[in-house]
């Protein structure tokens, strides 16, 4: 029979939020350092400041959807390290989380096409073709994800979204505000998309804890 | 919301999966709703009163009077 979720205690914080946390900080930092390790290389040819931080946003993107892809199918492993409370939530959910998990690869694959164009070695036109596949495949696949999604996962993603909107206001506006000012300098037009990405990224995170779906135990 | 979920499910010997199983609906759902981090939609919280067999108020609580305009 499958357990209620429970308050934390002792081993259960160890296993629910330090193991995922140390998990994900050690993963998460490898990437980055392999990305940018990919960016200095010859035949990329030495990207800007922007793209290099494009293309370690986008590949975190894809990190966390093969991850969490990684675990939805094998819900015995994905149980140890993703914010479920059993395999039996993995199993449950498997539908929703391979359709997101889709779409976030795409999304991360499309932000790191751009990265690598103008200047980079990917000619533009290729780039656009990819990028633009990717969001568009990408918003297919999370369309299909809200669909199987029940009305707390369908109210998490409209509070992210609409979160999202207000963060990107305050952040990317109060960036142009004070660049348009002579303040600061303003962002690059990939800054803008990576600043998209990351405000969404932080705006779930934000959602997802405020509704009580951070499982601790 | 203030609620009796808990209450009535655990007089019923369910767990919150076998809650959600029968309501349609996820577990992390359920979790939200006993802990007062979500507030059901209308549908879900008649279906909720139906299948513990009581009123939407006695489940759900809300403290608010009407002010007596008289």
């Amino acid at each position: 029979m499958m357990s209620d979720a429970k308050q934390p205690e002792g081993k259960a914080i160890w296993r629910k939020v330090a193991v995922p946390a140390m998990f994900g900080g050690v993963f998460g930092f490898g990437a980055a350092f392999a990305l940018g390790s990919f960016a200095d290389v010859s035949w990329v040819g030495g990207l800007s400041t922007s793209a290099e931080i494009a293309l370690i946003g986008g590949g975190l993107y894809v990190l966390i959807a093969l991850m969490t892809l990684l675990g939805t199918l094998n819900p015995k492993a994905g149980a140890r390290y993703l914010n479920v409370e059993d395999e039996g939530e993995l199993a449950e959910m498997r539908a929703v989380l391979v359709n997101s998990c889709a779409a976030m690869a795409l999304w991360g694959a499309a932000l790191m096409a751009l990265a690598l164009a103008a200047p980079g070695p990917l000619a533009a036109p290729l780039a656009l073709a990819i990028a633009l596949g990717g969001l568009l495949g990408g918003a297919m696949f999370a369309w299909r994800s809200w669909k199987l999604s029940d009305e707390l996962m369908a109210a998490v993603t409209t509070e992210a979204n609409s979160l999202t909107a207000l963060l990107a206001f305050a952040v990317l506006g109060g960036w142009g505000m004070l660049a348009h000012l002579g303040y600061i300098p303003g962002p690059q037009p990939l800054d803008l998309l990576t600043g998209l990405y990351a405000l969404s990224l932080l705006a779930t995170f934000v959602t997802v804890a405020r509704r009580g779906m951070m499982r601790l135990g | 919301m203030e609620n009796r979920l808990k209450q009535h499910r655990e007089a019923r010997g369910w767990s919150q999966g076998e809650l959600a199983r029968r309501l349609g609906v996820s577990r992390q759902t359920i979790n939200a709703v006993e802990t007062d981090k979500y507030d059901p939609s209308l549908p879900l919280a008649l279906r909720m009163a139906k299948l513990f067999a009581v009123s939407v108020p006695d489940l759900f609580i809300d403290h608010w009077e009407p002010i007596d305009d008289e």
